[in-house]
């Protein structure tokens, strides 16, 4: 089949999975983000393939979709470019070549009295306050020399998915990203630590916050959908979830869910839809979660039970639930068998992928992600459409 | 300015290193640093 005429098929399955539609086969995609260098054959460590080599990273990610044929894609090997902390050093990413780890530093860069001076003036807040706490001292020449691999990077980002539309058939994941700030307060200024203690001992700064960035986050969410043509896109927006992690039930409708509630409505009144990359567990908020009206959310999962989720929400199309556990260490037989339970099981509304970011050459052999793909692409659930 | 200096963390700092990039329009290299290094630096 043509790119032309693979990509139309792709975005067709795609449209009627999100509607919870009979598909004639079930759409897969790929959820790997560092297993690709350490399955390609160009043999190469995580921390040379993210040094901003760009021609390098085309050569991998071009291989990965080559190999496998997956119809959507998470990861385009945008992230975790390494060049960046050589320069300016102070990152929070620290890449083991030995195990082909990445691990993140839980650093406090923001204090617990300056949430309103970070929401009134974000700009003035990260440069006089942040950086220096995270960097020390930095030279202009570091600056312009980030500055430079940053205007090196963007060719990349725009044109790595062009290729793989043109070349391969393979559409456009999502036009923007749908993510309120409280994910950064969480993730890059307060830490998971101290972001749980503000929830318990000064949730006043965090309702003060939320209710002066979730206007700002929907402006930016209408902004995307104003401005991109929406049949480039599989879905408006992509949207990863981990400060959930930490929040029980009332705090998640408290702090997240007043974003997302809005965000759907939005969703509904341009006809578009949110992937959402929910890691941890999504029932516990399942309540909250079937409030969303059909088309409108994928939610790709990691730990929850998957079949008991589609019981709980039986109008969103969930991702995800190929165990990595099989893929690395059964045999290919074991994997068919598991791919073939889990499109039978969760009917129309599914899309195939794996239960969590492949990232360790163990999540996968290249034998099972080969044997379950062609199984899945081949697979006509219920006799086809 | 000598490149080797270093920046200053106020906002007649950022300006001034806005003012150093030789390399990029003005108003791209306001945006560059606004923008896009703000981002790369809070990742």
């Amino acid at each position: 089949m043509q790119a032309k005429e693979l990509l139309a098929e792709r975005k067709e399955i795609y449209a009627d999975t999100l509607k919870m539609k009979p598909t004639s086969r079930v759409f897969t995609l790929s959820d790997a983000f560092t297993w690709k260098i350490l399955d390609s054959d160009l043999k190469v460590s995580v921390s040379e393939a993210t040094n901003g080599n760009w021609a390098l990273m085309e050569k991998i990610v071009r291989e990965h979709i080559e190999r496998y044929a997956f119809d959507g894609y998470q990861d385009m090997g945008t992230r975790n470019n390494n060049k960046y902390a050589q320069i300016l050093g102070g990152m929070q990413h620290v890449i083991d070549d030995k195990t082909g780890a990445i691990n993140t530093v839980d650093n406090v860069l923001m204090n617990e009295d300056e949430y309103r001076e970070y929401t009134q003036n974000y700009e003035q807040f990260v440069w006089c306050k942040y950086i220096p706490r995270k960097f020390g001292k930095l030279t202009y020449r570091q600056v312009h020399e980030a500055l430079k691999e940053l205007m090196k990077s963007g060719p990349f980002f725009s044109q790595m998915p062009k290729i793989a539309e043109e070349e391969y058939g393979v559409p456009k994941l999502f036009a923007g990203y749908a993510q309120p700030g409280i994910q950064d307060i969480f993730s890059r200024m307060r830490g998971i630590k101290e972001f749980s203690i503000d929830m318990r001992r000064r949730p006043a700064y965090l309702d003060e916050y939320v209710a002066a960035n979730t206007p700002q986050s929907l402006g930016a969410a209408k902004y995307t959908l104003d401005t991109t043509a929406k049949e480039e896109y599989l879905s408006g927006f992509y949207s990863g979830w981990l400060v959930h992690s930490v929040m029980n039930a009332k705090q998640f409708a408290r702090w997240w869910w007043p974003y997302f509630k809005a965000l759907t409505d939005l969703l509904e009144q341009y006809d578009s839809s949110v992937y959402v990359n929910c890691e941890a567990y999504a029932a516990p908020f399942a309540d909250m979660l079937s409030e969303v009206p059909k088309g409108r959310m994928v939610l790709h999962i990691e730990l929850d039970d998957i079949f008991a989720l589609r019981k709980a929400l039986p109008d969103i199309c969930i991702a995800g639930g190929m165990p990595v556990d099989l893929l690395g260490h059964a045999d290919s037989k074991k994997c068919t068998d598991e791919a073939k339970r889990l499109i039978d099981g969760m009917g129309p509304g599914y899309i195939f992928s794996q239960n969590k970011m492949l990232s360790f050459s163990y999540d996968a052999t290249r034998e099972n992600m080969l044997a379950t793909q062609d199984f899945v692409l081949n697979y006509k659930p219920n006799g086809g459409k | 300015m000598n490149l080797d200096d270093y920046i200053e963390y106020t906002p007649e700092g950022m300006q001034k290193v806005i003012d150093s990039i030789d390399f990029l329009p003005k108003e791209t290299a306001t945006m560059m640093i606004k923008r896009a290094f703000l981002s790369i630096v809070t990742q």
